[in-house]
């Protein structure tokens, strides 16, 4: 391990903490091959969007601060997640925007976040891997709109020999999870996932991948419940050749 | 004219979901209206920037319309014509059945008019005893349906062929005859409006946008039945809200040129029509009463609050159109006038976050409306403001309250939060077994019913993680 | 307090300010007559070059030949000059039982291929909506290129109605789907003159 003092901290997210470690320490380990020295402050939880999200602002807040302050020593801070690093980026600044002691540092950390397909192709990783298959990826759409990430993740699966990327004929649409709104109006979101499933079906992909992990629980747990034959990865699995493990859903 | 509530999103999103010539013609819909955007969009290469100027162009609008609809009034009369200044939908509604009253009106001519649906006039004006013949295709067949409009700009987005065939074929007089193509559904409409045209005592219309300088009202259209409205009865009433005036015929250029494009992709409708007062005394044709209806319900408030960039709006459609959830269960399942996020966004400024509540939830935040829209009107933000104000004022479910509250507060003690975590991560993992996800006995309210719920691949990261810098000792 | 007053108490926006932002205007390259026409096919109208004026009624008699049109005529007393005794039109505006309506157009703008059309004594506006089938007369000269420069006839006349006329009518208010002729007229013919 490096003596080197880690400059890169990971934002590892709640889901994938909770049900996708695997996705962060792929993340951990495609940062040192970019060359970075990273690690995972522990005093991290949640990036707050339910909160935010859910109309409790001063929650919110505080979770920001938390966040901001667990870290502030790090120049760089990588999310393997569109919409949390949205949150961070994009909201952290203006839900901090008239709160003197904190605005000013909220601009600085939102200035340091990054994504983390937006970091591997900035920090020019090589990935010396080859996967025979198709691959469809989805494209969440926090790392398309919040974040403005459009073809990073596209480049970054290009450098894998031998794979075929392919993406849903609607690239934009929206595959239904959005967080507590999968669990409040389900059916929706369920038409939704069907939708982009039957995308991807067409595609002929056997493989989809996206950067974000709740869009993917999402479709996974709809693909299986559909008995769609589809194995579900989080990109950062994808690219540190993790793909002979289970995915998303299938059982050891 | 009871046509649900927005207090029963859920249950009408459910009912709209399971309707399968629902899906069929939203299906259609939605790949046609975003494929004909984009196409506008990619043919103008100016488009981006001429949406930053419409932006600026309403902008400037809502700031000043104190002295825009003044000047708008000063001209409207100049003209010949007369202007009507309702604060809320009843007056407006009493101010049009004067109207209609003093021309001696049997029949009204309406063109499609948003405004219209918002202050519910045709039953008003029913209720005086008059005939009231909609004339814009769409709205035709959902008047004849006795349903509402369910999108903005296309009123019976909603129908396919067959069922509109079906209702011409019970509603329209006349012997069997072939309506199985679109070509004679619309000849049918054009023989029974036309008659309605020529019958009409008062004709109204809406407005796209009002021009201070000349006193214009300006009418976009693609059928032409608008114009005729404006044309043939002796009377034409437009009734627009206070928040369509634009300075003058530049800004009104501004805004047409994205405002067809965004919604039909159309570089500009096939009618786009200026009107400013009645008949002049030498013209051969034209209404000899020119009046117009200038609403509030509740614009002014919205301008004074935190929802000001909703004024912009110049109800393209757009956003519905590339809505997930709208183009999923459809304008009826708001329950509301106007459908998708500049609708859930309306809805509850003018009826109330109770009784709304749902609406703003009712949405991914995927953002895509927001990207589409040519006047920058930030819809998710205003969503997300809407949640605040909902959570503020207590009136969200009680099990959603309580739970964020509990998240929250397990948020900020990270080292509660990694046990917690790690509890739950033991337990789904049990619940699943080797099949790696919960089919059954979910813990998530709402998660289960159609989905299953993947299964923690392990312990959780911060069970198997050691800080590599904490190991070697050169941080605590 | 009238709903006047009340509302616009609530409207207070302070003192008109000065724009800064230059007004945007498409690119309309070439030759903008060029760009009219191909606007306007676009918009499923058909066009025609024609040397003269007078040459007008001789069209207007091919095109009712070519579309089998047996029906009355109307023109605009705008064009009451020409030799119509081929046609024998009613000059002025017109019913529902006319078939084709003959008018003429103010301007044309390039952008967009529309026509501009003015409400008054010798243009009637029902001609454009009322017949199935709607000629209009546009002199190339008068082609403008961007709206802004065709909606300059709204300070200048001030006429009850300015029409934009861009193609037949059409709705697609039935599964989306593009239909010719919903009320207004089912075909545009426009007669261009150099």
């Amino acid at each position: 391990m490096s003596a080197r003092h880690p400059d890169t901290a990971l934002f590892v997210t709640c889901l994938v903490d909770l049900y996708r470690p695997q996705v962060g320490f792929a993340s951990l380990q495609l940062l040192e091959r970019a060359g970075m020295t990273a690690e995972a402050p522990p005093a991290q939880t949640c990036c707050g969007q339910p909160a935010f999200n859910g109309g409790d602002r001063a929650g919110a807040q505080a979770i920001a601060k938390q966040v901001i302050a667990s870290f502030a020593e790090y120049a760089q801070v990588v999310v393997p997640s569109g919409s949390c690093a949205g949150m961070m980026r994009r909201h952290y600044p203006e839900l901090l925007a008239h709160d003197p002691a904190w605005a000013a540092r909220a601009r600085d950390f939102a200035a340091k976040v990054v994504e983390l397909s937006e970091c591997l192709v900035q920090a020019g990783i090589n990935l010396h891997m080859a996967w025979p298959g198709k691959v469809c990826f989805h494209h969440s759409c926090a790392v398309l709109r919040e974040m403005e990430v459009q073809g990073q993740p596209l480049k970054l699966l290009a450098q894998v020999r031998g794979l075929e990327v392919t993406e849903p004929v609607d690239r934009e649409a929206c595959c239904g999870f959005g967080g507590v709104f999968s669990v409040k109006y389900p059916d929706i979101a369920i038409r939704l996932a069907d939708d982009k499933l039957d995308d991807v079906k067409a595609s002929g992909a056997e493989l989809l991948v996206a950067g974000d992990l709740g869009c993917l629980l999402h479709l996974a747990g709809r693909a299986s419940r559909r008995g769609d034959p589809l194995r579900v990865f989080h990109l950062a699995e994808v690219l540190a050749d993790q793909l002979d493990q289970p995915g998303i859903g299938e059982g050891a | 004219m009871g046509k649900g509530s927005p207090r029963d999103f859920k249950r009408q999103a459910g009912v709209a979901l399971k309707d399968p010539a629902l899906r069929i013609a939203l299906g259609r819909a939605r790949s046609g209206f975003v494929e004909k955007r984009t196409q506008a969009r990619r043919q103008l290469p100016e488009f981006d920037r001429l949406c930053a100027a419409a932006t600026r162009v309403r902008d400037h609008s809502i700031d000043h319309l104190d002295t825009l609809l003044v000047r708008f009034e000063q001209e409207v009369l100049a003209a010949g014509g007369q202007v009507h200044w309702a604060a809320t939908a009843a007056e407006a509604r009493q101010i049009i059945s004067g109207i209609c009253s003093d021309a001696g009106a049997r029949v009204v001519a309406k063109g499609k008019s948003m405004v219209g649906e918002e202050i519910a006039l045709n039953p008003a004006l029913e209720a005086d005893g008059l005939t009231v013949v909609e004339t814009d295709l769409g709205e035709y067949i959902v008047q004849l349906a006795k349903e509402r409009p369910s999108h903005i700009i296309a009123p019976a987005v909603h129908k396919t062929r067959e069922q509109v065939a079906a209702l011409f074929a019970r509603r329209h007089e006349g012997p069997r005859r072939d309506l199985s193509g679109i070509p004679e559904l619309v000849d049918e409409a054009r023989r029974v409006l036309r008659r309605a045209f020529l019958s009409a005592d008062v004709g109204i219309t809406g407005a796209n946008l009002l021009i201070a300088d000349t006193g214009t009202s300006v009418l976009v259209t693609n059928e032409g039945n608008g114009d005729l409205c404006a044309t043939l009865p002796d009377t034409h009433v437009v009734i627009a809200g206070i928040d369509k005036v634009v300075a003058n015929a530049t800004d009104a250029a501004t805004v047409l040129r994205v405002l067809a494009r965004s919604a039909t992709g159309q570089p500009i409708t096939a009618y786009t029509s200026f009107f400013s007062g009645p008949k002049r005394a030498e013209d051969l044709d034209g209404p000899k009463h020119f009046h117009v209806v200038l609403l509030d319900n509740g614009r002014a408030d919205i301008r004074q609050g935190r929802y000001r960039d909703m004024l912009r709006c110049i109800r393209c459609g757009a956003c519905l159109n590339h809505c997930p959830v709208y183009t999923a269960v459809g304008g009826h399942a708001y329950g509301a006038v106007y459908p998708g996020p500049m609708g859930a966004v309306l809805t509850p400024l003018q009826w109330g976050l109770r009784e709304s509540r749902d609406l703003p939830n009712a949405c991914t935040l995927n953002g895509r409306c927001a990207d589409v829209c040519p006047v920058h009107i930030p819809l998710p933000a205003l969503l997300r403001q809407l949640r605040e104000d909902i959570h503020d004022a207590k009136v969200e479910g009680r099990m959603q309250r309580w739970l964020l509250g509990r998240w929250v507060r397990l948020a900020l003690q990270p080292d509660r939060y990694r046990r917690v975590t790690a509890q739950v991560a033991g337990l789904l993992r049990r619940l699943a077994g080797a099949r790696g996800r919960v089919s059954r006995l979910l813990p998530i309210p709402g998660w289960g019913r159609g989905r299953d719920m993947p299964a923690p691949a392990g312990k959780t990261f911060f069970q198997q993680y050691r800080t590599p810098s904490k190991s070697s000792g050169d941080r605590s | 307090m009238s709903a006047r007053d009340s509302i616009l108490a609530k409207l207070h926006g302070g003192p008109p300010v000065k724009r800064r932002d230059p007004p945007l205007r498409p690119a309309v390259h070439g030759d903008p007559v060029r760009l009219f026409v191909s606007r306007l096919q676009a918009a499923a109208a058909s066009c025609e070059h024609l040397a003269r004026l007078g040459q007008v009624p001789d069209a207007v008699s091919a095109y009712r030949c070519a579309h089998q049109l047996g029906g009355p005529v109307a023109v605009a007393p705008a064009l009451a000059g020409l030799a119509w005794s081929g046609v024998g039109p009613t000059i002025g505006s017109c019913d529902e039982n006319v078939d084709l309506g003959v008018s003429l157009a103010q301007a044309g703008v390039a952008e967009t291929g529309s026509l501009v059309m003015l409400s008054g004594p010798d243009t009637p506006t029902r001609l454009n909506f009322l017949p199935d089938h709607h000629l209009v007369v546009v002199h190339t000269a008068s082609i403008l290129r961007h709206l802004e420069d065709a909606l300059l006839l709204l300070d200048a006349s001030l006429p009850r109605a300015l029409n934009l006329i861009t193609g037949p009518s059409r709705t697609a208010d039935v599964e989306q789907t593009i239909q010719l002729g919903a009320h207004g007229p089912r075909a545009l013919h426009v007669l261009l003159i150099k």
